[in-house]
């Protein structure tokens, strides 16, 4: 049961997220799409449209950490952080 | 103070310390979790650049990772196949990000809590700088990066002087140099972010005039100012399963080619096309970076500045004095430039610039003390003879190589990067008409057209390779036999590549391109004293001052990083012998596996 639950949770969180983004990339591509070229630009230009585009991904972040919370995941990583590299150098054999 | 570099969740992982600007250790997962390419976070990495250090996780001042996540995922979003169709791939894929991609600082935090240092997040681009100019031999430098792409970036230029790097101009997304050979690669049958080194080693099989033009025309085009115009209803960069449009197809007038398929004369033209349309390209870059900047010294990384070819002849046209390429100029070696951009950000400690550079020739790996090799050897049973004193162990080696013996070399510490410098080398006569083969079909189990890089002896480099400078000691150069040791012979383009391959171009026709140029590494007794008193010895015995170096791995596998796969390599392969610090084994005399085994390991070689 507990695994349903969690697996309900996890598509529904994702169903949110998916129509939440996608909703936020409509609505940058009508208001922010510019015509887009292989010209190199200068870094001062581009710094400052990152710091705008910084300020609308707080947006999207804290839709992740909602997505977060509600799908109750953890972001898993295969190694024992307390295992170190002298553990596993002849694990092979 | 201690910071620590990371660069994960894309392509090679990797980890990297530096303590003062001077970089401690590096390396990338792949090594460790056996899976090539391994994106995942690098946890045993950070363990390894740890232990190396003889510190903890509360000792690290700064985690630096590679890329801005507000930038990157942004772009991913907005260039994924936005179609019903693909909702369920989009929802797997913000999955991802939501429990990796944008939670690095998240997961640092829960994995190691001892950590009270301070998360920081340099540019991508900026890391491929940073990792290209800090370990330099220069105080002022050009730098040019270029890759497929990074944030929303896909090359930079900048310019780097004392401790600062000023990154000045930058292209945007989707024109990418780096997507359209990945893309190309792809077409050709080949994976993408691997697969484009065997398109450059397939390049001087096929005729470079065939489809130049179409693809200058079409494809991808550059003009005199730099300016990148991508042909996009050919590419498709934000689908997941083709990076091609059937358009390109139908302008080509070839069928892509399956992974099993074999390769033909179209595919070597089109390589041979695509390669020669990157090197205008860079070199067009090279000479925008000069005028922007006005430097005399480059720098360069990003994936394309791996590609050796282009890097060789940008060398021959002396566009600039000096250029020097980070070795580990993909991803991975970004773990290096945003720990030095960040300790350069908040450090006044001036840098310190030395002559061979600061990457303390890219041996930043893992290392195993004798006794730790001897615990193994004896673990598996092994059958192996002993060497105290190392010039014995050079001449027995030099004896094996030139009564055609091949031999793997696992010593010291192992290489950053993806190239085998010769602490995880396969090494081999040059002279013998064989080798190549042998090493590709029998110990490497890859393609038999893909040619051999040669170690050449500092003080013979003159005498066999045209225009060779001590930069290229970590085989980033392409370099040209000279014309007194080359054969001429009449290559047949409309032959099969095994029959072109079978003909004798030189002295030494094992690491001799059917172009005559060769991915040459310099190796001096500062860089390597084993590898150069090898090379004296061999060089003694046959007046040839050159040997076969390859990668210690086979099809598939990342390079061996422990004595446990430096074993396995011996016994599951066709390699005759191996030297793991003073201990010398042949595979004659171990206990061979049994069948299961030898199928097990098939089955792997055959799922690549």
């Amino acid at each position: 049961m507990k695994n349903i639950s969690r697996l309900l949770r996890w598509c529904c969180a994702n169903i949110v997220l998916v129509l939440l983004l996608i909703v936020f990339y409509i609505a940058k591509r009508l208001s922010h799409e510019k015509a887009r070229s292989g010209n190199w630009v200068k870094y001062e230009a581009y710094q400052a449209e990152i710091k705008e585009r910084h300020e609308s991904f707080k947006f999207v972040l804290s839709l992740m950490k909602f997505y977060y919370r509600i799908a109750g995941l953890k972001g898993k990583v295969r190694a024992d952080k307390n295992r170190r590299v002298s553990d596993f150098r002849y694990e092979m054999f | 103070m201690y910071i620590l570099g990371l660069s994960c969740f894309y392509h090679d992982s990797a980890a990297a310390l530096i303590f003062n600007g001077e970089i401690i250790a590096a390396a990338q997962e792949e090594r460790f979790t056996r899976t090539k390419n391994d994106k995942t976070f690098p946890a045993y990495s950070i363990a390894y650049c740890l232990d190396e250090a003889g510190i903890s996780m509360g000792d690290v001042s700064i985690i630096a990772f590679y890329e801005d996540t507000a930038i990157s995922v942004p772009r991913l979003v907005k260039t994924m196949g936005w179609n019903l169709m693909s909702l369920p791939k989009i929802a797997f894929r913000i999955d991802e990000w939501a429990r990796y991609r944008l939670r690095v600082e998240a997961i640092v935090g829960s994995r190691y809590p001892d950590f009270r240092g301070s998360f920081e997040v340099c540019g991508h681009h900026r890391s491929h700088a940073a990792a290209a100019f800090y370990p330099s031999p220069y105080e002022e430098s050009a730098i040019l990066t270029i890759d497929g792409v990074g944030d929303d970036l896909t090359a930079s230029i900048a310019q780097g002087k004392g401790n600062e790097i000023e990154v000045l101009e930058c292209m945007r997304f989707p024109s990418s140099v780096g997507l359209f050979y990945s893309a190309m690669t792809t077409f050709l049958g080949f994976k993408a972010n691997s697969g484009e080194y065997k398109v450059m080693g397939l390049a001087p099989y096929g005729d470079w005039k065939r489809f130049y033009s179409k693809i200058r025309r079409c494809l991808i085009n550059v003009d005199s100012n730099g300016e990148l115009r991508i042909g996009s209803r050919y590419f498709s960069f934000r689908s997941d399963s083709s990076m091609y449009t059937k358009e390109l197809v139908g302008v080509l007038g070839v069928a892509p080619r399956e992974p099993d398929e074999p390769i033909n004369k179209d595919h070597m033209d089109i390589a041979a096309a695509m390669q020669r349309v990157t090197e205008d390209i860079v070199e067009t870059f090279a000479i925008k970076a000069k005028e922007v900047t006005g430097c005399t010294n480059l720098c360069m990384a990003g994936g394309v500045a791996l590609n050796c070819v282009s890097n060789g002849k940008l060398q021959r046209k002396q566009i600039f004095n000096k250029i020097w390429v980070q070795p580990a100029s993909g991803d991975s070696g970004s773990a290096i430039g945003c720990a030095l951009d960040s300790f350069y950000r908040s450090s006044s400690l001036e840098r310190k610039v030395l002559p061979e550079d600061s990457m303390k020739n890219s041996y930043l790996g893992p290392r195993y003390t004798d006794e730790e090799v001897h615990e193994f050897l004896n673990s598996v049973g092994a059958v192996f003879r002993v060497f105290e004193a190392e010039d014995e162990l050079i001449q027995e080696v030099t004896r094996d190589i030139i009564n055609g013996d091949v031999v793997g070399v696992f010593r010291d510490r192992m290489e950053f990067g993806p190239r085998a410098l010769g602490s995880r080398s396969i090494i081999g006569d040059p002279r013998r008409q064989d080798t190549q083969t042998k090493m590709n079909l029998k110990i490497k189990f890859r393609e038999s057209f893909r040619p051999f890089a040669p170690f050449v002896m500092k003080e013979h480099i003159d005498e066999w390779f045209e225009d060779v400078k001590e930069e290229n000691k970590y085989m980033l150069f392409v370099a040209m036999l000279k014309e007194s040791k080359r054969k001429i012979f009449n290559d047949d383009k409309d032959k099969p590549i095994l029959e072109r391959l079978s003909v004798q171009r030189s002295e030494v026709p094992a690491v001799t391109h059917l172009d005559y140029s060769a991915r040459v590494q310099v190796v001096s007794e500062e860089s390597n004293p084993f590898i150069h008193r090898l090379l004296m010895s061999f060089y003694r015995f046959t007046g040839v001052p050159i040997l076969v170096n390859t990668s210690f791995n086979v099809r598939g596998e990342p390079i061996v990083c422990t004595p446990a796969d430096a074993y396995q390599g011996l016994i599951m392969t066709n390699m005759d012998k191996l030297i793991i610090g003073k201990y010398y084994l042949a595979r004659a005399d171990q206990a061979l596996p049994d069948e299961k085994v030898e199928e097990l390991y098939e089955q792997r070689r055959l799922i690549d």
